[in-house]
């Protein structure tokens, strides 16, 4: 069953937020596809408030979880519109760091991958 | 004049200020023109407010439409519900922290369709911005 689990504490706002983005965008065949394959860490940061999320990913079990983690896989920053662009796809991150709206680093082939799940261009 | 935060009066000069307020016009032209874009915050108890409020806030294509103090939920049918305590958003309504912020930290608890709101954030960072641009009193203090 496709789903996302939310580890350890109640969930931050960015979490909360994330979380809800994610349940919609694992429904979406051709994400599901890449998602489902990925093992690895992706943490993701909001520059102002430094507030922080992981999202582990296990062959299909997706956590999503407060906090950051010692060398995730990939890791994304960036302030909360530069963020919300993103994930509503209204740019491309890619684009974004290109254009040093947001902070990257760690597997940027994985990255890419990952942040599938957090990038909902239904809306 | 300062007006008391919650009152009606207030929510009347917030409406004001973000009618005036050209950012709001402009980042929220698609608000609420296909769903529901209202929102209903709760103010909880703490910081001298003694019972819980609610504030409803309605807005469409970059104007706001509707502003005013509500006695039950049920009177109103939000689209979003933002969630926290008087001495918490009494910060935010003094320019002192950030709404925003408050929402990545869980400090306000928001609920509804989050899509519309990442793809909306900066008409949400403008209407939260127009919250501090006028004064205030308020209870407690």
């Amino acid at each position: 069953m496709r789903e996302i689990k939310a580890g350890g504490e109640e969930l931050n706002g960015l979490g909360a937020i994330l979380k809800q983005v994610m349940e919609e965008t694992i429904q979406v065949p051709g994400t599901w596809k890449t998602i489902r394959r990925l093992q690895g860490t992706l943490v993701v940061r909001e520059a102002e408030s430094q507030v922080a999320v992981h999202i582990e990913f296990h062959r299909g079990e997706i956590q999503i979880q407060n906090g950051s983690v010692d060398r995730p896989t990939a890791y994304v920053e960036g302030g909360f519109e530069e963020l919300s662009a993103i994930s509503s796809g209204q740019v491309g991150p890619i684009r974004a760091l290109l254009g040093k709206k947001i902070r990257a680093g760690g597997n940027l082939w994985k990255l890419l991958q990952m942040s599938k799940v957090i990038i909902n261009r239904k809306t | 004049m300062a007006v008391l935060y919650p009152s009606q009066e207030w929510c009347d000069e917030w409406k004001k200020a973000i009618d005036r307020n050209p950012s709001v016009a402009e980042t929220g032209k698609n608000w609420g023109s296909d769903f529901n874009g209202s929102w209903l915050f709760e103010v909880q108890p703490g910081g001298g407010l003694e019972k819980t409020c609610y504030v409803y806030l309605n807005a469409k294509n970059g104007k706001c439409t509707d502003a005013r103090m509500v006695q039950e939920p049920s009177e109103v049918n939000p689209g979003f519900t933002a969630v926290g305590s008087y001495a918490d958003y009494k910060e935010v309504v003094k320019g002192e922290k950030d709404f925003i912020e408050g929402v990545m930290r869980g400090t306000f608890k928001i609920k509804g369709d989050m899509s519309r709101i990442m793809r909306n954030a900066k008409f949400i960072r403008a209407v939260a911005n127009s919250i501090s641009s006028f004064e205030a009193t308020y209870l407690g203090e």
